[in-house]
């Protein structure tokens, strides 16, 4: 009995802990890149070689009054944008990893609460696992405080939520998925970890000395890779190939659209418009082997068709668009224009930003 | 909440079984009761616990009633009352989809689009988690009484204790009154006892079972399942044998993690799997698979129906009867009818042939009992006939050889061939004598243990769940 104690807490220990002091998803960042990206002007760039808080960064944004007249929400999905793809408009593009419609709720807290940042347009990025019921990320504790004063909420609900919080964290740091990423990430990085840090004017000479891909955000929130790490159209095709295979964002077990998230997506474009924002939502296109693989499984097409039908009923009522570009043809996207199954590249960007302002 | 998660593993089993350690007597009972409730919100959702306090709450009543009555026609009447509310509650949740569908395909002959949204309307509900298992454990409480076989339960705790003890609430095994309430008394008489060492070797042994083997499994036959009208016979053939150890590692793992927790509790649940995988015909293989189900079936169904005591084309037709009854209990599915009624083909053909096939080398018996069971979970697996039809034609080739997908085929191949030699090989969890493993035993199950803990958001829900 004792050795297995022994064995079973030790593993579970040493998990906890490489995950802890690697922190690869950046969940420990959050004050770091706040300060950071308050400091951030139009021609710097924040890098690090590891994943940091995302939320911070927007959170910094929308209060350091931030201008814009796009404001782009979802996740990586539509992180591409940039603010040359909409010429004579300011952009922010605030995507999150795996943006939740808590996410939503907390920005536009943010937003009514900041009036600087009052932006025209809000384009929606419309992943299918934003609204699967069964996908259920919990990153957006980052801004928990927003996300409950967004709902009205006591302060013992907000302490509860700190539990949580808590809770979710540890949940985090002894899951596979974050596991596996710090094992990778120690095996490729070597030497000792720089932190985050701004670059200002001096991007081609950082990214020369990069052995490994780092983390970019823009000033206008857009992310990208140094040249020698784009990931050519072999590496996007072997992901492509495999996202349906490997349940990628649980797509195989998706079987419904979560009534009660769509219902939240509503309220937030409702509140927003009070803003005096008009809402765009997209769907964003897949690479063309992905998309035909999801295409030939019934209970995915049935559940897109779902999800499309919802999205446009909530188009209509309030006086939203919804811009369907799933089908990267629909998009006119080559297959070489992606990054991997589900991230496209610079071109077909352009291409989704084009079909957006039209 | 689910057995193979953290909220499961560090909040609510120490808090339950900690709390359960320090009380006797009716507290007890009502913090088993109470927690098991809690378990059971988390499981799925809170209104589920509607159904089941009507369940519990009337076949109580009904037992009481039933005892009390020396009349034999009042008797019929109480427990056609237990018979019908419970069956009919059943059959509403379970079966209210596939009757809409079922009526919308007749109605579709006569030029009728789609029902009327008042009946759609009716007839769209949600299966509360366990419905399936819990109705028949108050049922066979009440068929009990009725027989005279046993008495009425005078305490309501003990009951409830009895009815939604959460080890075993969910996804069974479906334990008789009789053999959970003494044990429920000596425990709140004496107190809980936890069995260490054999209730967390053999929780951790399901749970390997379930996240290390049933849900890798799952994650490369799939995707091959989904794309069925594409594949060729090889991976059609995978995929059949890969979901046949999905299906027993995932229940059996549940089984073992049940009994694992109910041994924390000093209860001991009955066994639910006897390695199928080693049976030599189909009545070995029913008295090995889901264990509990079967004994159920042939002590209220079988019997009921007048068993083997009739004629032998009755005995047939009995058999026949329970079968499909019997596939019908597992979803609301024509699959699922035709799963139970291959099976009873399956037992009324041996009972036929049973001196050729008892002649066969005992390997030959196996192997061929097992790949009969595989065909059979064609039809358990498929979402509908159509998918099923396809599977079969690609196990006959029609569609080519085929592929199995690369390296992850390879994989796969090597993993599931691994899980299928265990399956049919090696001696199941309660056959090992886990309360003598040396030091290196226990250290290698912590290891692989945690391993499992870390893997567990990768995992799905238990296969049995859904029933």
């Amino acid at each position: 009995m004792r050795a297995y104690l022994i064995s079973l807490i030790a593993l579970l220990t040493g998990v906890f802990a490489l995950n802890s002091l690697v922190d690869v998803s950046g969940l420990g960042t959050f004050d770091e890149i706040y300060g950071l990206a308050l400091g951030q002007g139009p021609r710097d760039v924040l890098v690090w070689e590891e994943s940091f808080d995302q939320r911070a960064w927007v959170k910094a944004m929308v209060e350091k009054s931030a201008s814009c007249d796009v404001l782009i929400l979802g996740s990586s999905t539509v992180g591409g944008f940039s603010s040359e793809m909409f010429p004579g408009r300011r952009v922010l593009n605030g995507w999150l990893s795996n943006a939740t419609v808590e996410d939503f709720e907390a920005i536009a807290y943010l937003l009514e609460s900041h009036p600087s940042c009052r932006p025209k347009t809000v384009v929606f990025g419309v992943d299918h696992w934003l609204l699967n019921p069964k996908f259920n990320e919990r990153r957006w504790l980052s801004l928990d405080h927003e996300v409950q004063r967004y709902g009205g909420k006591s302060r013992v609900q907000l302490a509860a939520t700190s539990f949580v919080k808590a809770w979710e964290q540890l949940k985090e740091r002894l899951n596979f998925t974050t596991t596996r990423a710090t094992i990778l990430f120690l095996a490729s990085h070597s030497g000792p970890h720089e932190r985050p840090r701004l670059v200002h004017d001096a991007l081609p000479a950082y990214c020369r000395e990069q052995k490994t891909s780092p983390v970019l955000r823009f000033a206008d929130g857009h992310f990208s890779y140094c040249p020698q790490f784009e990931p050519t159209h072999v590496d996007a095709r072997t992901a492509a190939v495999n996202y349906v295979p490997q349940d990628s964002h649980g797509i195989r077990g998706w079987e419904r659209v979560d009534p009660e998230r769509v219902a939240r997506l509503s309220a937030v474009s409702r509140r927003l418009e009070a803003l005096g924002a008009k809402i765009v939502y997209v769907a964003p296109p897949f690479h063309p082997v992905t998309y035909r693989d999801l295409g030939r499984s019934t209970s995915i097409h049935r559940s897109f068709d779902a999800l499309d039908a919802l999205l446009g009923k909530l188009s209509a009522e309030n006086g939203a668009t919804y811009v369907n570009l799933r089908n990267p043809v629909a998009a006119g996207c080559a297959d070489d224009e992606f990054r991997d199954s589900h991230h496209s590249a610079p071109a077909c960007m352009a291409k989704v930003a084009n079909s957006l302002l039209r | 909440m689910l057995f193979n998660s953290l909220e499961f593993i560090l909040i609510f089993m120490p808090l339950v079984l900690g709390v359960a350690r320090i009380l006797r007597g009716n507290w007890l009972l009502g913090w088993i009761s109470a927690s098991s409730l809690v378990f059971y919100a988390f499981a799925g959702h809170a209104w589920f616990l509607v159904p089941m306090a009507v369940s519990t709450t009337l076949d109580f009543w009904v037992g009481h009633r039933l005892e009390r009555s020396k009349d034999a026609r009042a008797r019929k009447r109480w427990l056609a009352l237990s018979v019908v509310a419970n069956l009919g509650l059943l059959a509403y949740f379970k079966y209210a989809g596939l009757f809409l569908r079922s009526y919308e395909a007749s109605a579709a002959l006569f030029g009728v689009t789609s029902a009327s949204p008042r009946l759609r309307e009716l007839f769209s509900v949600v299966l509360p988690a366990g419905i399936s298992f819990y109705t028949f454990q108050t049922l066979s409480y009440v068929i009990d009484i009725y027989r005279r076989h046993s008495h009425a339960e005078k305490n309501f705790l003990k009951y409830l204790s009895f009815v939604a003890f959460f080890p075993h609430l969910v996804a069974g095994p479906l334990t008789r009154h009789n053999q959970l309430i003494p044990q429920l008394s000596a425990v709140s008489k004496k107190g809980i006892a936890p069995l260490w060492k054999s209730g967390l070797f053999l929780f951790s042994i399901g749970l390997i079972k379930k996240v290390l083997v049933a849900d890798r499994i799952a994650q490369g036959i799939d995707p091959m399942i989904d794309g069925l009208a594409h594949t060729g016979a090889l991976a059609s053939w995978v995929a059949m044998v890969g979901y046949s150890l999905q299906i027993y590692f995932d229940f059996s793992g549940y089984s073992d993690m049940a009994i694992g927790l109910g041994r924390l509790f000093s209860i001991e649940l009955p066994q639910n799997f006897n390695s199928p995988y080693r049976a030599l015909n189909p009545s070995d293989f029913w008295r090995r698979w889901h264990i509990t189900l079967s004994q159920w079936l042939r002590d209220y169904l079988y019997i009921s129906l007048g068993g083997n005591r009739c004629s032998p084309r009755r005995v047939q037709v009995n058999l026949m009867l329970t079968m499909v009854l019997g596939g019908l209990w597992h979803g609301a599915n024509w699959t699922f009818a035709i799963w139970g009624a291959y099976h009873g083909l399956l037992l009324v053909t041996y009972h036929h042939t049973q001196k050729r096939w008892d002649k066969l080398a005992p390997l030959a018996q196996q192997l061929l009992m097992y790949v009969a069971a595989c065909f059979g979970w064609v039809f358990f697996r498929s979402r509908d006939l159509g998918q099923a039809a396809s599977w079969f034609a690609g196990l006959a080739g029609r569609r080519g050889l085929g592929v199995v997908n690369g390296g992850v085929g390879l994989k796969l191949l090597a993993f599931t061939g691994a899980a299928l030699l265990v399956a049919l090989l090696a001696k199941n969890a309660y056959e090992r004598n886990v309360e003598r493993w040396a030091g290196w035993q226990a250290g290698a199950l912590g290891l692989a243990s945690g391993v499992a803990v870390v893997l567990m958001n990768f995992s799905s829900k238990f296969l049995y769940f859904q029933f």
